[in-house]
């Protein structure tokens, strides 16, 4: 007979399903894989030259010419809600512009309400191809670092404009509870 | 060296295809770069665009005879600088060199595009999606789109879509 505690675990895992996300079969002790969508929404600061400090992804700037760009309390939605500090190392080397569209390298870390686990705090680091008028034409995300484990990867489409300051990252993956 | 002083003499070849289209509308293009890979550790070196490697760890992929079809007929070559780096990612950031012979109404030209994107996978194989462009060069026109793409041990096929200008 299962116990509370994988009852509650089932109950919570039901509720997540408002959200319109599969969950896979649930078990004592294996993890519990989610896939679905990340909303992140926010407006960017103005850049500063260089690249940015924080994860060493985002302190490199292999064609010499960078800006960082923050997007402070981004709004997260979706599978998990919550706010996240973006930091962008934007690529503006001359050989990169030519390739019609500009590399970033972007971290992050933030805190979000997932379900089962309640509020934790993660970080990370994602890639974009940002192309013309900030549209994203391909990109990945990645969680590094989790207060509970939580593991995630996926793709990303969706707008990083830096000159307007518009942000709209849409997340598209797999989120791991331990 | 001797690659890099390719690339810019290539480079100047582009001003005769781009003459076809100074002056004119923008020309809407879609044509893939296809044939078999080779893969060795490490950037591409020599390649330009596709010398950049931020983390330190990657593979060159290189297309020695591809074949080109679409708005442009010919062939080219391709080096690709995959960054395996930052195993966290799903995806690997791809910063690619091709050095094309496009044939287009009769008239072949030589141009070195840069290509940029990320490498996903996507069942038996992976897929490139990303952006590409000309290189700049003084008093020639402009040209630049969007890409897609598949890789797999046997084949890679890269299909560009955009406009010369």
């Amino acid at each position: 007979m299962p116990d509370k505690g994988i009852i509650a675990k089932l109950a919570a895992v039901s509720a997540a399903a408002i959200l319109a996300f599969s969950w896979p079969q649930s078990a004592r002790g294996k993890p519990v894989t989610v896939s679905g969508t990340l909303k992140v929404t926010g407006t960017t600061s103005g850049p500063a030259a260089g690249p940015c400090g924080g994860l060493s992804f985002t302190q490199s700037c292999p064609d010499g010419e960078c800006v960082c760009v923050q997007v402070p309390g981004a709004t997260i939605s979706g599978t998990a809600t919550g706010k996240v500090d973006l930091s962008a190392t934007i690529d503006n080397g001359e050989e990169d512009s030519s390739a019609g569209c500009t590399p970033i390298y972007l971290s992050f870390s933030g805190t979000a309400r997932i379900p089962v686990e309640g509020i934790t705090t993660e970080s990370g680091e994602a890639f974009f191809v940002q192309c013309g008028n900030g549209k994203l034409e391909g990109g990945a995300w990645g969680i590094t670092t989790s207060s509970v484990g939580l593991k995630g990867r996926g793709i990303v489409s969706g707008t990083f404009d830096g000159t307007h300051g518009k942000v709209a990252l849409k997340l598209t993956g797999t989120l791991t509870l331990p | 060296m001797i690659r890099r002083l390719a690339l810019l003499n290539a480079v100047a070849m582009v001003a005769v295809l781009c003459a076809s289209t100074a002056g004119a509308k923008p020309l809407s293009v879609s044509f893939t770069i296809s044939g078999a890979p080779s893969i060795s550790s490490g950037a591409c070196t020599g390649a330009g665009y596709a010398d950049i490697c931020r983390s330190g760890t990657c593979t060159c992929l290189t297309v020695e005879s591809g074949k080109i079809t679409g708005s442009f007929t010919g062939s080219g070559e391709v080096f690709a600088s995959i960054d395996t780096g930052d195993p966290g990612l799903q995806c690997q950031p791809v910063f690619i060199t091709a050095n094309a012979t496009l044939t287009r109404k009769k008239v072949t030209q030589t141009s070195v595009l840069d290509l940029l994107g990320v490498l996903c996978p996507a069942g038996a194989h992976q897929s490139f999606t990303g952006g590409w462009g000309i290189e700049p060069s003084p008093g020639q026109s402009t040209g630049n789109g969007t890409m897609t793409g598949t890789f797999s041990k046997t084949k890679v096929s890269i299909t560009l879509k955009g406009t010369i200008e």
